[in-house]
């Protein structure tokens, strides 16, 4: 499985989540096969609790991890 | 072109500006509409998406236009819409899934609103609580089922009803089930409660195995506290005990409490500490004696078994023992007791077999096979021990063994018995006493008894047999006797008792010796016995008395000639050393049932009877009359008197005179002697001479009668009488070889001239040693002496020898005078005597003549004398001189 990286550290919520879900509906296809997952890098501390919400109403699963000063978000399925 | 046509242009053109510019207002204004339509519908969607509106200095409008927000938020809400519908057929499983679930479970289950109406339950709840499941729904719990209280009470509802959260739970019972009761709230998401939803789990089987499993467990409680091994349960890692049961701890001596805990060596196997069979050595089962120490330290022997069980999972030790301290004292003393009856086994001198026997097709006892034997029986049997054990008997015996019967039934019935064995091919005889020790074996007890069974028989032959003749004894006869009295009862016959005497048997024995009398008595003894017919018998009762039992007769007639058989049979001549001998016997007869009906009476009758004849006369027999029993007493006490008679001067000489038929006057005269018993008065000779002749006695007396004559011989002759002779008898004991010696001493002593004295002798007495007997008589002659024969005519003298003897005189026998006048032969015989004895020249005397007749006849005849009571009866010496002094006044 591949992981699709990609950063939007500096834009803040709501863009951050627009941008995640952007992402996320570019790559519907292999997601929702487990072919790819993804994995945001923000450092918007809102983008934590709205990214997730979003993304678990679509149906996919998420967690969340800290690294150095920035969140990762990693949006899979099972 | 004109102006107008300009103007009309410009005009134109004006207008259209004007136009232009309010339409680019207009379009101004709807874009800006459309921008903040735009924008609002984004952060309503936003909103929708759960974010912060997005602001107009974050994105201007390009940009928002260039980023499409909305056909992000579009094609993520398509994803939204797509896992909601997704999520939705999910839940349409999970809710069919549970559906199922509710209705299928084993659990009935009530579901009540929020009033605690029943909203649904499921068919379990339906069967369980008789529900009608039609009409159920929106009632009241009453309503819909039976008997509500005993299922759900007001109180546990009112509980639900306060539940603020969790659940509640109970047990309960409810006909014949028990169930488990889960009643949990519903509640929404404003956190009211909209349903009950109440669980009833079936739990009454759950509820007996627990019941059971209690039941189990107490009664293993009581086992493991009742039995009488003690018990321990053991932690195989520390060697603890963990539990203890009653009997353990009792044999510790300790609280079950301080037991456990301790390591299990401070009490068992201490000996082996770290050695655990099972632990350290690896055994599955340790099974063997060991010691227990007790709280007082006393060592206990017990049996131990231990082995690895496990409990909940886990591994334990399980020990269990008990004392066998009382066991290894009665081991101890068996093995002791073992050892001493295997030593008096292998020394006893009994010999000791036991055996199994041996069955045939049909069961029946055939055979028997010895397991053990100890050495004195193999010793009995001439073989060893391995000749013997396991063998079976019949190799030895060649046949089926002997008493194989009896062995059966002590085997079967295990009464012991007792036989006697006779192998005659070992000359033996064992007493065997059979016994039953185990069942179906048979144990003997052998005793040789060969040499003890030689000796009974030796014993019953000295016991019931005459050693010298070899006939039946005295206790012997009686028991036949007995016997042939119980027969003739029976059969209403006869039994002819005879009693025989032998007659002059002591002549026999005085004159030739025991040895000879002994062969005597033998000869006589196989002449009785092999004449004897079946069934009679004949006894020896001592000296020469014998006693023949006559049975299975009929009439007195049939004893009268076996009597008389008998006495022919005694008659004929034996031959002993060269001496023809006669022993003639004399028979007394006793008569079953006549005379008496018990052994000891018709023997004594018998014998009385016998005397009797002896009396009467020898070699004849006699009947057994009531009136021979008084004499037959005296003769008793008779015997006894008689031997002080003579220092009691009790015997005295009676004389009777001896006539001369020519001259008439007397020439003599017998000596016969009395006893004047003290008490009884004068007793006849003929009953006490056959008495002093049974002992040396008669040699005492016949010296004292010889004397005696010869001294009132003497007187008389000194008064005048100096031809007067004085005639004695002898007795047979006293014709011996010093008689000649005894006669000349007392006529040396009495001075009376020899020719004066005349010996009287009887003709057996000259018979039977004829030899002997003319010695003595020519001695005796030589000393002057006259000799004359007594009785003659009764005995069976051979006339002829008559002249060898030097005798002067005969005496006729008085039973031929007596009869003289009623039997002609009689008057022959005395005819013939008189003529042969003075053709022999010899002097005849009557004796017993009574009559005037019987001396008529005695005168005509020639007789020379006679004596008797037609001339005098005996009379005292003083008497005979007076009658001796009368007479020769008379004749001058």
């Amino acid at each position: 499985m591949k992981t699709i990286e990609f950063d939007i550290c500096g834009q803040i919520c709501p863009s951050a989540l627009l941008t995640a879900l952007k992402e996320i509906n570019r790559h519907k296809g292999q997601l929702k096969q487990g072919e790819c997952e993804l994995v945001i890098l923000t450092d918007a501390r809102d983008a934590t609790r709205t990214i997730p919400s979003a993304v678990e109403n679509m149906g996919y699963q998420v967690d969340i991890s800290k690294k150095s000063g920035c969140y990762l978000i990693r949006i899979f399925t099972r | 072109m004109d102006d107008r046509e300009l103007e009309l242009q410009n005009q134109e053109l004006q207008q259209q500006l004007r136009q232009l510019q309010q339409e680019k207002t207009r379009l101004l204004q709807l874009e800006q509409d459309v921008i903040g339509y735009v924008r609002t519908k984004i952060d309503q969607l936003l909103k929708i998406m759960g974010t912060l509106p997005l602001r107009p200095e974050e994105l201007d409008d390009e940009t928002l236009l260039a980023l499409d927000p909305i056909g992000i938020i579009a094609e993520s809400f398509s994803q939204v819409l797509d896992h909601l519908k997704e999520t939705n057929d999910d839940l349409v499983v999970a809710r069919d899934e549970l559906k199922a679930i509710f209705d299928a479970t084993g659990a009935a289950i009530l579901v009540l609103d929020s009033t605690q109406k029943l909203h649904s339950c499921n068919p379990m709840a339906v069967r369980r609580f008789a529900i009608d499941a039609s009409s159920a729904q929106g009632r009241s719990l009453d309503e819909c089922i039976p008997d509500c209280h005993a299922l759900l009470s007001k109180h546990f509802l009112d509980d639900l009803a306060a539940c603020r959260e969790g659940k509640l739970s109970l047990e309960m019972c409810f006909g014949d089930y028990c169930y488990s009761l889960v009643a949990t709230p519903v509640r929404d998401s404003n956190d009211q409660v909209s349903f009950y939803v109440l669980i009833f789990s079936d739990i009454t089987e759950l509820k007996k195995t627990e019941a059971s499993l209690v039941d189990a467990e107490t009664r293993l409680t009581e086992i493991l506290n009742t039995m009488m091994a003690g018990i321990l349960i053991i932690d195989p890692e520390t060697h603890c005990i963990v539990d203890v049961n009653y009997m353990a701890a009792q044999m510790i001596g300790d609280e079950p409490e301080k037991i456990i805990g301790s390591v299990c060596h401070r009490y068992i196997c201490p000996s082996s500490a770290g050695q655990c069979p099972l632990t350290d050595l690896n055994q599955v089962i340790d099974n063997s004696d060991r010691i227990l120490i007790n709280n007082q330290g006393d060592k206990i022997p017990i049996l131990k078994t231990a082995t690895v069980i496990e409990l909940n999972g886990k591994p334990f030790i399980l020990e269990s023992f008990i004392d066998i301290q009382a066991r290894k004292l009665a081991e101890q003393a068996l093995r002791e007791s073992e050892q001493r009856y295997r030593s008096l086994y292998t020394a006893m001198k009994e010999g000791v077999a036991i055996g199994e026997l041996v069955y045939d097709d049909h069961g029946v006892a055939c055979d028997y096979r010895l397991h053990d034997v100890n050495r004195a029986f193999a010793e009995m049997l001439e073989t060893s021990t391995a000749e013997l054990v396991d063998r079976r008997a019949s190799e030895f015996y060649g046949t089926v063994p002997p008493y194989i019967h009896v062995l059966d039934e002590v085997v079967k019935y295990g009464v012991p018995r007792e036989y006697e064995l006779p192998l005659p091919q070992l000359e033996k005889v064992f007493h065997i006493s059979v016994s039953r020790p185990e069942k179906d074996r048979f144990a003997c007890i052998v005793n040789d008894v060969t040499a003890s069974k030689k000796a009974q028989q030796e014993i019953e032959r000295l016991a019931y047999y005459d050693t010298l003749t070899g006939l039946p004894n005295r206790v012997l006869i009686k028991d036949r006797l007995q016997q042939a009295i119980a027969q003739a009862q029976r059969s209403r016959a006869l039994v002819g008792v005879l009693a025989l005497d032998l007659d002059h048997f002591k002549k026999i024995n005085d004159s030739l010796g025991i040895g000879c009398g002994d062969q005597m008595l033998k000869l006589v003894s196989q002449r009785l016995k092999g004449h004897l017919r079946q069934g009679d018998s004949v006894a020896r009762m001592g000296g020469d008395e014998f006693v023949i039992l006559i049975t299975g007769i009929k009439s007195q007639n049939d004893i009268v000639s076996a009597a008389g058989k008998i006495l022919d049979l005694l008659a004929e001549p034996v031959t002993i050393d060269g001496h023809d001998l006669v022993s003639t016997g004399s028979l007394g007869i006793s008569v079953y049932p006549t005379d008496a009906d018990e052994v000891d009476l018709l023997l004594k009758h018998a014998d009385t009877a016998m005397y009797q004849a002896k009396e009467t006369g020898r070699n004849l027999y006699q009947f057994y009359s009531p009136d021979m029993n008084e004499r037959a007493f005296e003769r008793l006490f008779l015997d006894s008197d008689l031997h002080r008679a003579l220092e009691r001067n009790e015997l005295e000489l009676y004389f009777q005179p001896q006539i001369d038929m020519v001259q008439g006057h007397i020439v003599g005269a017998e000596a016969l002697l009395r006893w004047n018993h003290v008490s009884k008065g004068q007793i006849s000779p003929v009953v006490f001479i056959p008495l002093a002749e049974e002992s040396d006695l008669i040699l005492d007396i016949g010296r004292w009668v010889m004397e005696e004559a010869c001294r009132h011989a003497r007187r008389w002759y000194d008064q005048g009488h100096t031809e007067l002779r004085v005639a004695v008898n002898l007795s047979a004991r006293q014709f011996r070889s010093d008689l000649p010696d005894i006669v000349a001493r007392v006529l040396r002593e009495t001075k009376l001239p020899a020719h004066l004295l005349e010996l009287e002798l009887t003709e057996s007495l000259l018979m039977e040693r004829p030899e002997l007997a003319r010695t003595i008589l020519n001695k005796l002659r030589t000393l002057g002496s006259h000799l004359s024969i007594d009785d003659f005519g009764t005995g069976y003298s051979s006339l002829s020898y008559l002249k060898h003897f030097p005798i002067d005189r005969l005496k006729i026998d008085r039973s031929f005078v007596k009869d003289l006048n009623v039997d002609p032969d009689d008057a022959i015989i005395v005819e013939a005597i008189i003529a042969l004895a003075h053709g022999l020249r010899l002097n005849v005397v009557a004796e017993g003549v009574e009559t005037a007749d019987q001396l008529e006849f005695m005168r005509q005849r020639g007789c020379d004398e006679i004596q008797g009571f037609v001339v005098a009866r005996p009379m005292p010496a003083d008497e005979f001189e007076r009658y001796l002094q009368e007479s020769r006044r008379k004749t001058g």
